[in-house]
């Protein structure tokens, strides 16, 4: 016995030991959140250790208590005498569990089994569910590799109870297959047993899982029957010729041709394919088979190369970072000579700098090509998502996407997968209805999730669409005054109240996420989208679904941005939400009786003065001027002193410490080797909204 | 089509657990005690599918597949056993009894699913 | 359940499968085919109003397509508007567009209908 596991053994008895104490005292005083916390803590740690030191079976059953407790901890579960004496149940089967390893009796699987399940029905039906399942989902990588599979039933198939066709759906679930039933075995009528099955299946699938995956789908069958599973293409390897093995080469490898008679064949003249059949050597079903084979390689193939193009290399990701970082600098230095060249009166040095100027673009626009993605990548990935929740859930989904080729940058679609697997899943969950629900409105039984991308400027508009029940408003309202988000008597728009889904604190849902932990809402989607300098916005219609719309930014490495100047100090402001600049003089603040309002062609903006929100020094200046920007439909100023104009700016993230800063979003280097803050519009006009609220009520 | 489910366990604890999550999954349930009481529900009313515990008082999980079995009516039904890890030959000897396929206790409720999943979709 | 109807002139029969063309149902349908081929030079499976089918059903009517070829006389399939069959075969290979070759320039039932 090695000293890692003489190690826990220990650990686990003092672990087992604290925990029967615990128990004890709780089932005293039921309600002491410190001794359920211990409870907690205590098998907590005896999963991880176990898991640590190879005692897999301890860490799994201590995983199942741990999540009920969990329940306990946040107040959705009593700490009552049953639960209790079934942890102490649990306690000496644990101890029973560890000792095995050291000499003592085996503990009963039974037992476990019975234990476990004890333990499981005390958590919400959905918590048992949702678990693991987008973890698998994520865990898929996307390269896909083809397989030939033949699957040879025994002839006792259907006796067994077991359809043929239900494994093949499985089978086609995995991915892309072409199913090709043989049928030279079955014999004619009067010499059939027609409850034996003769029919075999050839089936080629492409699919991002591996051999294990496949060989579960025929587990049950798999001791009887012919499997033979073979890897015939590999996606993540370039450079393979385009041209596949010949029709003979598969014949033969696929047992299906002796290879001396290949090689007789091969000194004929006729097609091959057609010889083979004419003499009777091959029947045609299996030519076509092998055929077939060829064509989904070969086109498979010939499809990598046009994503590849035909000279293409791998390069690592952190090689582009680095690039481009660089051009980031490169830009910045660029801008700096720029100015420098046009305060010289120096028509050579001017022509040099704008020369520069314009091959930097150029650098800059192609390095960010480089970077660009389709995103059809993770669209794949959600497949497989939607179908095993909706499974779970009892649903019949599917989903449809359009737009896949739309190419994004690479770190933004890295970002995407989280906040979209949380809107998918709401969805399957809030969304879309259980199948006899839907017939009785009049829908069709299977449920519909769309996922498109589409290009709309500089940006990329993505929409998750269900045909659902839709949201419900006077549901959310209700829920959000609950809360406490917003007033009883408030009188809010349709999109307002779409929008309270996204607030922290609105959802009580208990999902479990492995990204994130427990208790995950909607606000983080709109969080991670905020953080991708993107907005998300909903819609719905009661009884014919929800849309998610999310709009990201092409890249995050540069956007357009309008310098402004407060108290010599210099900002950035994204010039994507920029509509238009005005005056604002001491006169009509004056006018305005103190509240931050502008009329702009009869319309009433209300505006943020950013000199008071930063507190900066000094006097403003007699004309200010106002920058309105459009943030999601609503139009708010920004007082500046001035406005310098625009900028092409590098967005470098704020170091660790600032990373929480309110209202500022990053930074850029300025041509003069100043840095500027960049401003984040939206939270900024948040935080004034708050406190115009609170000086209202 | 709405498809109908036997499950036969003699733990109660487990026969939730198989209870909830199917008719959660949108199968209609019935639950049996032990082999007995299996062969006499599934004598009155036909089932899409037999989910069982092998080992049972009275009558158990093999006994009650090969009776099963012997059923014109029952001959196809997909038969899923309940086995647990120690007792891997209990598989062999429930197949050649007549099961579809298996399923190792302790289970989680999407394994179950996904084993039910090739025998008897919805 | 089956339906037979005979046209003793042109030895041509109709044999209708209403219920399921099934494993419950093949050892059934087995003998009612050997019965229509005794019968009738000429069979035509109606399958149009088949309400379920398996792999053990499609693989009795390609024994069957066998048996008729093999004693030289003819079987047709009729599947009419039946999404469920038409599916079916798609979802688990049957469907192809050539012909398989059981016996000389046998045509396939489940080749696409010229």
């Amino acid at each position: 016995m090695s000293s890692l596991a003489e190690t826990f053994k220990d650990e686990a008895m003092e672990l087992l030991q604290e925990l029967e104490e615990s128990l004890l005292a709780l089932e005293e005083t039921p309600e002491d959140q410190g001794l359920i916390d211990r409870v907690f803590r205590a098998l907590h740690t005896l999963k991880g250790s176990g898991g640590l030191a190879g005692f897999e079976d301890v860490s799994s059953f201590c995983h199942e208590a741990e999540t009920v407790f969990e329940l306990v901890r946040s107040g959705d579960l009593k700490a009552d005498r049953e639960l209790v004496s079934l942890t102490l149940a649990a306690q000496d089967h644990l101890k029973g569990m560890v000792l095995t390893e050291f000499g003592a009796d085996p503990v009963d699987d039974e037992r476990t089994a019975e234990l476990v399940a004890a333990f499981q029905i005390l958590l919400p039906f959905a918590e048992q569910q949702v678990e693991k399942i987008s973890e698998q989902a994520l865990r898929q990588e996307s390269i896909q590799s083809t397989y030939r599979i033949r699957f040879r039933p025994q002839p006792n198939l259907f006796r067994l109870g077991v359809q043929p066709q239900f494994l093949l759906s499985e089978l086609a679930h995995l991915g892309e297959a072409i199913i090709v039933a043989q049928l030279d075995a079955v014999p004619p009528l009067d010499e059939l047993d027609p409850e034996e099955c003769w029919v075999y299946w050839d089936i080629l699938l492409t699919t991002a899982e591996d051999k294990d995956a496949i060989r579960d789908v025929f587990i049950f069958v798999e001791d009887d029957c012919g499997l033979d599973i073979q890897q015939i293409d590999e996606g993540g390897v370039l450079d393979q010729p385009e041209d596949y093995k010949r029709l003979g080469e598969i014949l033969v490898e696929r047992g299906d041709l002796p290879q001396d008679e290949l090689d007789h064949f091969l000194n004929q003249k006729k097609l091959f394919g057609e010889a083979l059949v004419e003499q009777g050597h091959v029947n045609r079903s299996k030519v076509q088979s092998a055929l077939t084979e060829q064509e989904r390689v070969q086109a498979l193939r010939r499809q990598r190369q046009v994503c590849d193009a035909v000279d293409s290399i791998r390069v690592k990701s952190d090689r582009l970072d680095k690039l481009v970082n660089l051009v980031g600098e490169m830009v910045t230095v660029q801008a700096r000579l720029s100015q420098f060249a046009s305060n010289r009166v120096d028509a050579d040095l001017l022509s040099v700098a704008e020369e520069v100027e314009r091959l930097t673009w150029d650098l800059r626009d192609q390095v960010l090509t480089i970077r660009m993605l389709p995103i059809s990548g993770i669209f794949t990935k959600f497949k497989r998502l939607v179908r095993d929740l909706g499974a779970e859930l009892g649903k019949d989904v599917m989903l449809v996407t359009e737009g896949g080729e739309t190419e994004l940058d690479k770190t933004v679609i890295d970002s995407l997968n989280d906040p979209l697997v949380h809107l998918i899943r709401n969805c399957i969950g809030h969304g879309i209805e259980l199948p006899q629900v839907r017939q009785a409105l009049g829908k069709p039984a299977k449920g519909r999730i769309t996922l498109s991308a589409k290009h709309a400027g500089a940006n990329v508009a993505l929409t998750i669409t269900d045909d659902g029940a839709g949201l419900d408003k006077a549901q959310i309202k209700a829920k959000a005054v609950e809360k406490g988000l917003v007033g009883a008597q408030a009188e809010l728009s349709d999109r307002e109240i779409y929008n309270l889904i996204f607030e922290p604190g609105f959802s009580t849902a208990q999902e479990v996420s492995n990204v994130s932990g427990r208790g995950v809402g909607m606000d983080v989607v709109r969080q991670a989208v905020d953080s991708l300098r993107g907005s998300i916005e909903v819609s719905s219609e009661a009884g014919q679904g929800t849309v998610f719309a999310v709009k990201l930014p092409l890249t995050l490495a540069i956007i357009d941005g309008l310098l402004i100047d407060i108290a010599s100090e210099q900002y950035i402001l994204p010039l994507s939400a920029v509509e238009e600049c005005v005056e604002l003089t001491q006169e009509e603040t004056i006018q305005a009786h103190g509240r931050n309002l502008l009329n702009i062609r009869d319309e009433i903006v209300p505006y943020v003065r950013l000199r008071n929100e930063f507190n900066l020094p000094g006097e403003r200046p007699e004309i200010e001027q106002v920058v309105i920007a459009n943030l999601e439909g609503f139009r708010v100023g920004f007082v500046v002193d001035n406005v310098v104009g625009e900028h092409q700016t590098v967005i470098k993230n704020l170091g660790r410490m600032y990373q929480d800063a309110d209202g500022v979003s990053g930074a850029t280097i300025l041509g003069d080797g100043r840095v500027a803050l960049i401003l984040d519009l939206p939270s900024l006009a948040t935080r004034v909204e708050t406190k115009e609220n609170s000086a209202c009520r | 089509m709405g498809k109908r489910v036997m499950t036969v366990d003699d733990s109660a604890t487990v026969r939730q657990v198989l209870h909830m999550t199917l008719e959660g999954a949108g199968y209609e349930v019935v639950q049996a005690v032990d082999g007995e009481d299996a062969l006499g529900k599934l004598s009155k009313e036909s089932f899409d599918m037999l989910v069982t515990d092998l080992n049972m008082p009275k009558l158990d999980g093999i006994g009650l597949i090969k009776v099963v079995r012997q059923n014109p009516g029952n001959r196809f039904m997909p038969i899923i056993m309940l086995t647990t890890e120690s007792q891997p030959e209990k598989k062999q000897e429930g197949k050649a009894a007549g099961a579809s396929g298996w399923i190792v206790k302790p289970f989680k409720p999407e394994q179950l699913l996904a084993v039910v999943r090739m025998v008897c979709p919805l | 359940m089956t339906k037979w109807a005979f046209d003793p002139e042109q030895k041509s029969g109709i044999l209708a499968i209403e219920g399921g063309l099934t494993i419950r149902s093949v050892g059934d349908l087995k003998q009612r085919l050997v019965e229509a081929f005794s019968e009738a030079e000429m069979v035509t499976v109606d399958v149009s109003t088949a309400e379920a089918v398996d792999v053990a059903g499609i693989q009795l009517l390609c024994a069957c397509h066998r048996y008729s070829v093999g004693r030289g006389k003819e079987m047709s399939l009729y599947v009419g508007q039946n999404a469920v069959f038409e599916s079916f075969i798609d979802e688990t290979g049957f469907a192809r567009n050539f012909v398989c070759s059981h016996g000389k320039d046998s045509h396939c039932l489940w080749a696409e209908q010229k």
